[in-house]
C-alpha cells in the first residue's frame, strides 16, 4: 500500500535524522505528545521552530553586520534560538548555538561570525529534512483520509 | 469541566468566573490580554508558565493538557507578577530564567516579597550551579532543567499534590 511504503519511508528519515546528531531525544519526546486528539502537533512545533529560527538568524546577521556589535544582543538572540533548539530536539543547531554563546562571552567578533555561519548551516540541512518530513507526513494523511472516505 | 480561553490581541477583560465549593477554594479568574492566556482543568488546580517563547510554552502546555490542571501562560516576568497583583492564585508556578522586561529572578524575588507561598520551579536550560543559588536564593523552591521531560513533570506535579490525570 502506498501509505505503508510513504510511512518505512519517514521513519526511515526520521531514523537517519537521529543518527546524524540531527535530533535528539526531545524530539522522541514531542512525538510521543502527538496522538490523534493532536495529530498535527510535532508538524506545529515544528513549523514555528523554523519561522522563528529564521527571523532570529535575520536579526543575527543583522547584529553581525555592526561596526560595533551589541554582544549582549546577540546572546539575548542566541539564547533564544538555543532554548528553542532545545524544545524541538534540533541537537546539532542547540549545540551550534551553545558555541556561539561563548564566543559571545569573549567578545570574539571573527569567532561569532563563523559561529553564526555555523549555525545557518546547521538549520538550513534541519529545515531541509523536516520539510521533507512534514511533506511525507501529509501525503500520508491525505492518503488516510481518502481511505477514510 | 474543561474551559479553554483564547484571548484576543487588544487589551480587556474578558470576564470573572466565581464558583463556591465547600471543599475547594473560590476559584476565580479574570482574563487580561496583555499576553496571557488560560485553560481551567477541571480540578480547579491551577498552574502558571512564565516563559517567554512560544515553542516551549507549546510543549509544555501539551505536556500539562493531560494532567487536569488549568494553565496559565505569562510572558515575562513582569505579567506574572501582575497577574498576582490582580488577585489571582496558582497552586503551582514555572518560572523561566531569561525572560525580557522582567527575568525570572526578579520576579521570584517579587512574588516572595508580595507575601506569595506558591511552590515555584525554576526552569532554565543553563544548569550552573550558580543559576541554580541564584533562583534558590530568590526564592524559588525548585530548579529544573529544561526542557522538561513528561516524567518529570508528573514527578514535580505528584511532589507538590497536583497530580490527577485524566482517566
Amino acid at each position: 500500500m502506498a501509505a505503508t511504503a510513504l510511512r518505512e519511508q519517514l521513519n526511515g528519515l526520521v531514523n537517519s535524522m537521529f543518527a546524524e546528531g540531527l535530533l535528539d531525544q526531545q524530539f522522541q519526546q514531542l512525538q510521543m505528545l502527538q496522538d490523534g486528539s493532536t495529530p498535527g502537533f510535532v508538524a506545529e512545533v515544528v513549523t514555528l521552530f523554523c519561522e522563528d529560527s529564521e527571523r532570529i538568524l535575520t536579526e543575527l546577521t543583522k547584529l553581525m553586520d555592526q561596526a560595533v556589535v551589541d554582544y549582549s544582543k546577540v546572546d539575548a538572540y542566541v539564547h533564544q534560538l538555543k532554548g528553542s533548539s532545545s524544545s524541538v530536539g534540533a541537537q546539532n543547531v542547540k549545540l551550534a548555538c551553545i558555541q556561539f554563546r561563548q564566543f559571545c562571552e569573549e567578545n570574539n567578533k571573527e569567532g561569532c561570525v563563523r559561529a553564526l555561519n555555523v549555525v545557518k548551516h546547521e538549520y538550513c540541512h534541519l529545515r531541509s529534512k523536516f520539510e521533507t518530513m512534514l511533506q511525507l507526513e501529509s501525503r500520508i494523511q491525505a492518503y488516510e483520509n481518502k481511505q477514510q472516505n | 469541566m474543561h474551559i479553554l480561553l483564547h484571548q484576543p490581541p487588544v487589551s480587556f477583560y474578558i470576564w470573572s468566573f466565581f464558583v463556591l465549593n465547600s471543599t475547594i477554594a473560590r476559584i476565580c479568574f479574570s482574563l487580561h490580554c496583555d499576553g496571557g492566556r488560560a485553560s481551567m482543568g477541571s480540578t480547579g488546580r491551577r498552574v502558571l508558565l512564565v516563559e517567554d517563547i512560544e515553542i516551549n510554552r507549546m510543549v509544555m502546555r501539551r505536556l500539562l493538557s493531560d494532567s487536569n490542571v488549568g494553565l496559565e501562560e505569562a510572558e515575562n516576568g513582569k505579567i506574572a507578577v501582575d497577574f498576582i497583583k490582580q488577585g489571582r492564585t496558582y497552586d503551582l508556578i514555572f518560572m523561566d530564567r531569561d525572560m525580557p522586561v522582567m527575568n525570572g529572578h526578579e520576579a521570584t524575588k517579587q512574588l516572595r516579597s508580595l507575601g506569595v507561598t506558591t511552590p515555584i520551579i525554576a526552569l532554565s536550560s543553563d544548569c550552573l550551579p550558580s543559576d541554580r543559588d541564584r533562583f534558590i536564593h530568590a526564592g524559588a523552591n525548585a530548579f529544573q532543567a529544561k526542557p522538561l521531560s513528561k516524567i518529570e513533570l508528573v514527578r514535580i506535579l505528584t511532589e507538590y499534590g497536583l497530580n490527577i490525570t485524566r482517566a
